[in-house]
């Protein structure tokens, strides 16, 4: 096809074409993003209540772990404060550890300790049970000694059955603590 | 291929595509037509015609204040921006040469230069573009028809388009128009062409629906009545039509290149016309010539006249050859 324009009308074509192709993408893209926005206005919708029920069970959530932690807390406290008792009322009658220690800096070498129980007895006293099994006879009357000889134990209870063997004998010691 | 049937699935909108409408501006008329496409064919949109008053003293028409005057009226009455314009072939130049390359933009160059050996006027004051011609190709050198005009001329055209807000898309010599119009597309053969305005006569040799060759004789359909009763002074104008035939025939069969393109045989004569018993005219140009002779249906290339009827008379419709061939140019 023959065209026959100066240069100067192909210019102004030039320009005329690239101006409606710019307003023709335009048009394109306003008409894509007003179809598009129609199209989402459903989807919107729904992800707008989704979010409202998502919040509502949040917040319930929210509340119920609240009540639950509050409660956690509460046993914490009361479990605590019983602690605190206990430590207390410890504090005013026997201290367990001081007995152990009286126990353990008592206890010779040939002597091997398994099972230490402390018990709390009425009217403030205080009954210790120690299970072991000692390498010979001596070591064993020499601890029983020794703790007979410690302040604070009223009385050193060690059965003559337990000194039956020569060796290797599992004995059970009972020591009454008093009140300070 | 693909890229047309994807277009023709998804056509641009009207806007992108800079839809353009034909105007023919000869002498003492001009006029306009919009074709548009609809049920796989073309129908009219719409057309009008506006003469005026033609001004002898004014070496060209464009400066004719009357022509202003009915552009303007064209404007109020159409919407069009954009126009596919004829241009008189008096204006205008043809040659045929062969150019050493395939390549559009280097064509172009070459033909830049080669330009002054083939027209009278500079390559610096001419607007030229050129058509690849179908036949005639080898592997090295490429046929083409340059059509020449004259940058005052266009520019003059263009200046007083622009004044009434039309822009211009296309020149088109008004012969091509017309063989746009009245040869049905994928006719290659050679034909020759008799278009009869009021004043004077034009005579194309057409080839590959292109014009290969143009001429004049200053006779119109005014001197061609009554050719059927022996009037005296149709006789003289018919034995001037009769020589220019003969020359044509001549000229075109004589005029053979060395790669054997041109001068194929010419198929028949179409005639068309305006103001005249264009069935009278034929059977003269028959007689005289011995050959094929018809007169040209200007709806060809439009749609089938079975289904459709169009707006514009039989009579009249030759006259809007030009303009049907340049709306037609929007549709290709």
């Amino acid at each position: 096809m023959l065209y026959l324009l100066p240069n100067s009308q192909k210019v102004i074509l030039n320009k005329e074409y690239t101006l409606r192709f710019i307003v023709v993408v335009f048009m394109f893209m306003f008409a894509t993003f007003l179809i598009a926005t129609f199209l989402l206005i459903p989807s919107y919708r729904l992800l707008t209540t989704t979010e409202d029920v998502i919040l509502e069970s949040k917040n319930m959530i929210l509340r119920s772990s609240s009540e639950k932690s509050n409660k956690n807390i509460s046993l914490a406290i009361s479990e605590t404060k019983g602690l605190l008792t206990l430590l207390t009322s410890e504090s005013e009658n026997i201290k367990s550890t001081e007995v152990f220690e009286k126990i353990l800096s008592s206890r010779p070498t040939g002597i091997r300790i398994n099972t230490i129980s402390f018990e709390e007895q009425k009217g403030g006293s205080s009954l210790v049970l120690i299970n072991g099994i000692s390498d010979n006879r001596s070591d064993l009357i020499n601890f029983s000694q020794t703790l007979r000889k410690e302040s604070g134990f009223s009385s050193v209870d060690l059965p003559i059955s337990n000194l039956a063997k020569d060796k290797d004998i599992v004995f059970s010691i009972t020591i009454k603590v008093n009140k300070k | 291929m693909i890229l047309k049937n994807f277009f023709e699935i998804f056509p641009p909108p009207r806007f992108l595509t800079m839809a353009s409408v034909g105007l023919d501006i000869s002498d003492d008329c001009v006029r306009m037509m919009e074709l548009v496409s609809k049920n796989k064919g073309l129908i009219v949109d719409s057309y009008t015609e506006r003469k005026f008053e033609r001004s002898p003293n004014l070496s060209e028409v464009y400066e004719n204040p009357e022509l202003k005057k009915a552009l303007i009226d064209i404007k109020k009455e159409f919407k069009a921006k954009f126009v596919n314009v004829s241009v008189n072939e008096e204006h205008a130049y043809i040659f045929r040469t062969e150019v050493p390359t395939k390549d559009p933009s280097e064509i172009r160059s070459i033909l830049e230069f080669q330009l002054e050996e083939n027209v009278p006027i500079a390559s610096s004051e001419a607007v030229f573009d050129f058509r690849v011609l179908k036949s005639g190709q080898n592997i090295h050198n490429t046929h083409v028809l340059v059509t020449v005009l004259p940058k005052k001329s266009v520019e003059l055209c263009t200046s007083l388009l622009n004044s009434v807000s039309l822009i211009p898309v296309s020149f088109e010599l008004r012969a091509q128009a017309i063989v746009n119009a009245i040869i049905a597309k994928g006719d290659n053969e050679a034909h020759m062409v008799i278009n009869i305005d009021k004043q004077k006569t034009s005579f194309y040799i057409v080839h590959d629906r292109i014009v290969q060759f143009t001429s004049m004789i200053a006779f119109g359909s005014e001197s061609f009545k009554d050719i059927s009763k022996n009037n005296p002074e149709s006789t003289k104008s018919s034995d001037v039509v009769a020589d220019e035939i003969q020359r044509l025939y001549i000229y075109w069969h004589k005029h053979r290149t060395e790669n054997n393109y041109g001068g194929e045989e010419i198929q028949k004569i179409i005639v068309n016309g305006e103001g005249l018993q264009l069935n009278d005219f034929c059977e003269y140009v028959a007689l005289i010539t011995r050959s094929i002779v018809e007169p040209s249906n200007v709806w060809i290339n439009v749609g089938d006249l079975n289904s459709y009827v169009p707006p514009i008379h039989y009579e009249q419709s030759f006259s809007f050859a030009s303009v049907i061939g340049l709306a037609l140019k929007n549709n290709n």
